[in-house]
């Protein structure tokens, strides 16, 4: 058999094809521009693949050559190449599409006629025949029953081990790859059409190989259970599950021809022969199952729709407590079935206790309901009862599991305590991980102030007066609490100060005393005015002011000679009535006054 | 007499020219605008109340809600660059408004960005952050409280004799929080001047013309500042940094 093949392969592998196909242009002949199709070989066995190439000589510029539907192939276009080459500084420049072309049955077939446009011109290309021969018989050799197809190397199955099922029963199903050749790799999780049940996820593949009528098979087995949620006949299936396969190019490498040499056998094949991988979508049959409903006689009432098999088991803690205090209840539901549907028991209402929110928790093929219960007398003496219902459909009858009731202890409450309302103590929050909405938040139903476009405090001008009061303001403020300050705090300057007042005060009694014809008080009120303003403007002590005191100051401050004769006369004048009678008429009062008025009234501007 | 009258008007002319006369509609109507803009809203006739709140806009009247909604419709219809710029506008009024800022970085994560992002140091980022905290009129008060409070601190501390450091030591702190919001001032007021938002997804161009050289890609929304205008096309620069002319009419000044 294997020598057989081996001729087979020696006489089939010919020379690398090239079918330089005799073109025939529907519009003539182009001058430039010829097309050629390659194919690598004309006879290929099941799992390997032929490349067939289309080239455009003299036009670069073509857009891919659409391949049209093939019998008994499976065509994946690999790509365009291009050359430029100049010879002679002629350029010449062809593009080639290469395709692969993949069996996927024994037969004789052909590649179609193809027309390629180029440059407006239809080029057809000749058929090419094509013969498909299977991996252990010559094609063309005596002609088996059936045609061997890819599907009987490599094929996925579903299988179910029953066909009627209760709903919601757990049903375990089986995917399975059989591959005798080509060898798949990468295989995808399947996808199986399954309207009317629902499932879990698949677990890890298994491999392994077995041998069925004489071939051996490598085995990809995919296990899940099933569980139908609707009555009636439903189909399961089809499996769809993508692979890649490996695929041997049939490419002649040998060119010396069918004479052959050392290098054209099995070995040096298969060295030079390129695998490549392909990509491949195995379908399976799909499966009739008859989905029946649950048996309506001897249905308990509390019935929580779990069919399997199922043990329940109920814990209290503590059994010993105060009033108000805390008691754990968990209920456990273990088995095979649908736990996600299935309901636990509930708490009697009626029974003497408060209740909070049960957590529920579900793992595998275990659920737990933790219950806080608050007892509210000291009079209860047990948490009742509890019962679990299932149905078990290889009995196919209906089970109750009960637990309890649980004797406790509720002890009275003391004097001065109270009820404690607490949560699950020590238990972590069911947070369910939610994908929240994305939008914009809603509108604003108030405008707010709706004011006049560009009116901003700003650009108000009422701003800049306000802020000029406020700095006038500051600096007044400023400056006269400077000045309150430095009259409490600087005698010199106090005295400076009230000088010119006091003068003023001094000048005015002194003209009423003019009027009034008055000599001598006059002419005291006078010379106390000089005393008094001469003493506080040179901070003298006002008593010791006389004029030769006064003399020396008003000297060293640069005062005009005649202002400190006017001065000295005034003084003179004053001495000379206060203490000497003499004839004064009211014409030399007034002199008097206004030699001391406007001697007042310089010293006020020149002397600092 | 006379001449003081005379005085007094000229000075009431002054401070009451600062409000122009823009004023169309009365408060009022505008509220009336307002309020059927949103139902319109409500009732997904987006076309309806953009054409309600831009009416308002028109007659001269604005406030940061009506920017806000104004913004959400446009959203609405799809239109990411007429959102972006009315969002940006509303800021100027309703700064730290939540439903604002949630929105606004909804639609600035739907928007394009191109380059490395904005690289800013520790200062430039708390300066902006400063400055995108309060509205110009809010700092403007501030500014005002301080200045009278500096004024206030200054003559208490005379009239009650405080201590030298106590005085110095107040107004320090005072003086420099008058410093920040005049620096803080003056950058927003820098910052909302050149401000603008690319209406429609553009190139940017290395010199003013057509067939100049493509620099940079600019998407619907994305916030620039504008360096100048010169006819029809205006220099701009990405938050990036990058800097590039477009046509004029792809971006609108806030």
């Amino acid at each position: 058999m294997g020598n057989y093949f081996k001729k087979f392969r020696l006489s089939q592998v010919l020379w690398a094809l090239i079918a330089i196909v005799n073109l025939t242009p529907s519009f003539g002949f182009a001058q430039d521009i010829s097309i050629e199709a390659e194919v690598s070989s004309k006879t290929v066995t099941l799992g390997s693949a032929i490349r067939f190439t289309i080239t455009v000589n003299g036009e670069s510029n073509i857009a891919p050559i659409q391949f049209p539907a093939m019998e008994g192939f499976n065509v994946e276009y690999l790509g365009p190449t291009t050359r430029m080459s100049f010879v002679n500084g002629q350029k010449s420049s062809s593009k080639s599409f290469a395709y692969s072309l993949f069996p996927l049955k024994e037969g004789q077939f052909e590649i179609p006629t193809i027309n390629v446009v180029v440059s407006g011109r239809t080029y057809t290309l000749r058929p090419i025949p094509i013969e498909v021969g299977t991996g252990g018989t010559p094609a063309g050799s005596s002609p088996p029953d059936k045609s061997a197809t890819i599907q009987d190397k490599l094929f996925v199955v579903l299988k179910v081990p029953k066909n009627t099922v209760y709903i919601n029963e757990p049903m375990p199903i089986k995917i399975m790859l059989f591959d005798s050749g080509p060898f798949t790799r990468n295989v995808n999780m399947p996808e199986m059409n399954n309207i009317g049940f629902t499932m879990e996820e698949y677990q890890k593949p298994q491999q392994y190989q077995q041998v069925i009528n004489g071939v051996r098979h490598q085995i990809v087995e995919f296990n899940n259970t099933i569980y139908p949620t609707r009555e009636g006949e439903l189909r399961l299936g089809p499996v769809k599950l993508n692979c890649n396969i490996v695929v041997t190019d049939a490419n002649s490498n040998s060119r010396l021809g069918p004479g052959g040499s050392a290098f054209n056998d099995d070995f040096f094949n298969s060295f030079f022969n390129r695998q490549t991988t392909r990509l491949m979508v195995l379908e399976s049959e799909s499966v009739a199952i008859n989905v029946l409903p649950l048996p309506a006689e001897g249905r308990p009432v509390d019935f929580s729709g779990a069919v399997g098999q199922y043990d329940f088991n109920v814990s209290v803690s503590p059994d010993r407590v105060k009033v108000g205090d805390p008691i754990t209840l968990r209920m456990t539901v273990i088995g095979k079935g649908n736990l996600s549907v299935t309901e636990m028991p509930k708490f009697p209402l009626d029974a003497e206790f408060k209740l909070y929110d049960p957590q529920i928790f579900e793992k595998d093929n275990i659920k737990k309901m933790d219950q806080v219960l608050i007892p509210q007398s000291e009079n209860i003496k047990e948490v009742p009862a509890l019962q679990f219902s299932y149905f078990d459909p290889q009995l196919k009858k209906y089970r109750t599991l009960t637990k309890g009731p649980f004797p406790i202890e509720v002890l009275k409450l003391e004097e001065g305590e109270e009820f404690k309302v607490v949560g699950l103590e020590g238990g972590s929050w069911n947070i369910i991980p939610e994908v929240l909405g994305e939008d914009i938040v809603f509108i604003k139903m108030n405008p707010g102030k709706l004011h006049l476009k560009g009116e901003f405090i700003y650009n108000s001008r009422m701003l800049y007066a306000l802020i000029s009061l406020i700095i006038l303001a500051w600096a007044g403020i400023f400056m006269y609490l400077k000045r309150t300050h430095r009259i409490k705090t600087d005698i010199v300057y106090a005295r400076r100060l009230q000088a010119p007042r006091q003068a003023k005060q001094g000048l005015e009694r002194a003209q009423k005393l003019i009027v009034s014809g008055r000599k001598k008080e006059f002419y005291d009120a006078l010379f106390k005015t000089a005393q008094s303003y001469l003493g506080n403007k040179l901070h003298l002590s006002s008593g010791a002011v006389t004029f030769e005191t006064a003399q020396s100051f008003l000297k060293t401050r640069n005062i005009e000679e005649k202002v400190i004769t006017d001065i000295k006369a005034i003084f003179e004048e004053c001495d000379m009535i206060r203490y000497a009678s003499a004839e004064i008429d009211k014409e030399r009062m007034q002199k008097s006054y206004q030699l001391l008025a406007q001697s007042i009234d310089y010293l006020e501007r020149y002397l600092k | 007499m006379r001449s003081r009258r005379a005085i007094g008007i000229l000075v009431c002319i002054f401070i009451l020219s600062g409000s122009t006369c823009y004023a169309q509609i009365s408060v009022d109507e505008a509220l009336s605008k307002f309020v059927s803009a949103g139902i319109a809203y409500k009732e997904g006739r987006y076309d309806e109340a953009i054409s309600r709140y831009n009416e308002i806009l028109n007659a001269g009247r604005e406030s940061g809600p009506l920017y806000y909604n104004l913004g959400n419709s446009y959203f609405k219809k799809g239109d990411i660059g007429n959102t972006a710029l009315n969002y940006v506008r509303a800021k100027k009024f309703i700064p730290r408004d939540s439903d604002l800022t949630f929105n606004e970085r909804y639609v600035r994560s739907q928007i394009d960005q191109y380059g490395n992002g904005i690289n800013l140091n520790i200062i430039e980022s708390a300066l902006e952050r400063f400055i995108l905290l309060y509205t110009i009129d809010e700092m403007v008060i501030i500014l005002v409280s301080l200045l009278i409070s500096i004024g206030v601190v200054l003559i208490f501390s005379l009239y009650f004799r405080w201590r030298s450091q106590w005085r110095q030591g107040v107004l320090s702190i005072l003086v420099m929080i008058f410093v920040v919001f005049v620096t803080g001032l003056m950058a927003k007021v820098q910052y909302e001047k050149n401000l603008a938002v690319i209406m429609n997804k553009t190139d940017s161009y290395f010199e003013p013309r057509t067939d100049s050289t493509v620099h940079f890609k600019l998407s619907e929304g994305m916030k620039i500042r504008v360096l100048k205008t010169e006819g029809n096309w205006t220099k701009i620069q990405r938050l990036d940094g990058k800097i590039g002319w477009i046509d004029a009419e792809m971006a609108e000044k806030i």
